[in-house]
């Protein structure tokens, strides 16, 4: 599904991606954590192809990255960026239906299918209520919902997603999370996800990768990638981690 | 509310006000008040078909390509306040135009003064100055390149007066009267020399409909829907800043128009660019219509430039709009 291999990357001289070597299956809930500056998301704007490297160190579907053209790519491969906004006001529908772009010809030209698809989305991320009110206005919540029901009608094979719930309070941060996860069940859809809040991480993902200074430092489950050590290490704090008994998983708490 | 009359509806009625303002305007001015005797002499018919007419087709080609050129910029720059003279074509159209009114190059080739034949020539260098700028990199910025356009009016801006400050009264009121901006055409030939540049501009804006609704999220979420942003930046700007030179060569530099009109039409009807496109393009040019009307019969038998009618009337009314809607671009 997706292969990179001793990646490196950098802005001008300063170097940001060393030898970052990860291979994805389908249907994988992967985060990445790491301390501000890391390179995570340099990383999957590398994978979307939005920051373009020279050589053939991406691998989609047995593909080299930059043999795909952008048309195509977006409809292996959906992105949500850190922050989105539009200058103008557009609605909910529009906003969505923008994820056919890269399946549509022309300028009037969506099928029945089109429509059937993002009302499919719109439905699946509950946002069906309010289709003709402007993007804008909506809620943290809601706009991150729009943003992924677009995304979804892209239909990809790979979702990645940078810090979606760092605006969101802590209902909205586990609907998200909840959603991810029944689109990784239902939809058989690889998710990478950018987040700073380990503890979501490990909740619902069954693989995390740390990554800190531009490499990888672990990669695994979350019992072998959340150690005491690995974690001092990286962010430079020390952690509390304990089993959260009522959901069997991993939690940290970091103190000073 | 009015975003909730369907779309096809107000489409009508734009028509319906386009046909009525094409046959109306030319009707109105010096010498129509007896309609039928006016018809019957020779010098009415020429006064209606060689005058009026092309005038009022020409404004609708202006005030169609202002409009549509301040949607595609707004979108593409990201910018409310983004306009079809904000990557400085229009100063440099206005440098090259003033400048042939300073050194005496005024004279016509094939019914084209010179005055147009410098304001293209400004036009296209501003252009390759901008493109040449933007050119090479990887990515664009919307804001490097308002920055430029900005520099580069300011540039030419400050040439402008210096040639002023060098120029005799009457050269000196020459040029202030191009700047204001103006649609005296006699006959058929500007009409029909922008007519093919304004059809291409649109049908390619038209065709890029979707794409301009993306890339107004950023090109970070618009390369991830499958925009080619920087072709589409390029070709963007380059078509329109083409159609721009040519207009404001014929036309002078008409404000208001390019940064009014796509934000009074997006109020009405939303900012989706199929329709948005349509909908301001017309009512550009059916404002234009009505502003050089004015500006025809105002002060009659002398004419106002139409530049100041189209600030003077849409000024004011956009910001009552403002206050009316209460509510963000």
């Amino acid at each position: 599904m997706l292969e990179i291999k001793n990646l490196n990357f950098s802005y001008g001289k300063n170097h940001v991606l060393d030898n970052i070597n990860i291979s994805a299956t389908s249907g994988e809930f992967i985060a990445i954590i790491g301390p501000n500056g890391a390179g995570k998301s340099t990383l999957i704007k590398i994978v979307d192809g939005i920051l373009h490297t020279r050589s053939h160190m991406v691998m989609l579907e047995e593909r080299p990255l930059d043999k795909i053209s952008r048309r195509d790519l977006a409809r292996i491969v959906a992105y949500l960026p850190q922050e989105s906004s539009f200058t103008f006001n557009y609605t909910v529908r529009e906003v969505v239906l923008m994820g056919r772009f890269p399946y549509i010809n022309g300028v009037w030209a969506y099928t029945k299918e089109d429509f059937q698809i993002i009302r499919e989305m719109m439905v699946l991320m509950e946002i069906d209520g309010f289709v003709e009110r402007s993007f804008n206005e909506l809620s943290g919540g809601e706009k991150q919902r729009v943003l992924i029901a677009s995304a979804l009608a892209q239909q990809p094979k790979i979702i990645l997603l940078d810090e979606p719930t760092s605006a969101l309070d802590i209902h909205h941060q586990i609907a998200i999370y909840q959603i991810l996860k029944k689109l990784q069940k239902e939809q058989n859809l690889t998710i990478i996800v950018v987040t700073h809040d380990i503890n979501l991480a490990a909740q619902f993902c069954e693989r995390i990768i740390l990554m800190g200074d531009g490499k990888i430092i672990s990669d695994g489950r979350p019992e072998e990638v959340l150690q005491f050590q690995l974690l001092q290490d990286t962010f430079g704090v020390k952690v509390y981690i304990d089993i959260n008994p009522l959901t069997k998983s991993l939690y940290i708490l970091p103190y000073g | 509310m009015l975003t909730e009359i369907s779309f096809r509806v107000k489409i009508f009625f734009l028509i319906l006000l386009l046909i009525v303002t094409f046959l109306v305007a030319p009707l109105i001015g010096n010498g129509m008040s007896d309609i039928f005797n006016f018809f019957s002499t020779e010098i009415g018919q020429r006064i209606f078909f060689e005058l009026r007419l092309p005038r009022v087709v020409f404004a609708f080609l202006v005030g169609f390509s202002l409009a549509m050129v301040g949607v595609a910029f707004q979108s593409l720059l990201q910018n409310e306040l983004a306009t079809p003279y904000t990557l400085g074509v229009a100063s440099g159209g206005a440098l090259g135009a003033v400048t042939a009114i300073k050194s005496s190059l005024v004279f016509t080739i094939f019914g084209i003064s010179t005055v147009t034949l410098f304001a293209v020539a400004g036009s296209v260098a501003t252009i390759f100055i901008i493109y040449s700028i933007a050119k090479g990199s990887a990515r664009i910025s919307p804001l490097t390149l308002i920055l430029t356009g900005v520099t580069v009016s300011l540039l030419f801006s400050s040439l402008i007066l210096f040639i002023h400050y060098l120029a005799d009264f009457t050269e000196t009121y020459r040029m202030i009267r191009w700047l204001m901006g103006g649609l005296q055409v006699s006959g058929w030939s500007s009409s029909i020399i922008t007519f093919p540049f304004v059809l291409l501009s649109f049908l390619y804006l038209f065709h890029q409909a979707f794409a301009l609704n993306i890339i107004n999220s950023g090109e970070e979420l618009a390369l991830s829907k499958g925009v080619d942003v920087l072709r589409l930046q390029k070709r963007v700007f380059f078509i329109c800043s083409v159609l721009v030179g040519i207009i404001v060569a014929f036309a002078g530099p008409i404000g208001f128009i390019g940064l009014i009109i796509p934000h009074l039409i997006r109020l009405l009807i939303g900012a989706d660019h199929r329709k948005l496109l349509i909908a301001a393009s017309i009512f550009g040019g059916v404002f234009l219509i009505w502003c050089d009307t004015l500006a025809r019969t105002v002060i009659t038998p002398a004419e106002l430039p139409v530049g100041i009618i189209t600030a003077i009337l849409g000024g004011p009314f956009f910001i009552w709009l403002l206050i009316k809607q209460k509510r963000s671009l």
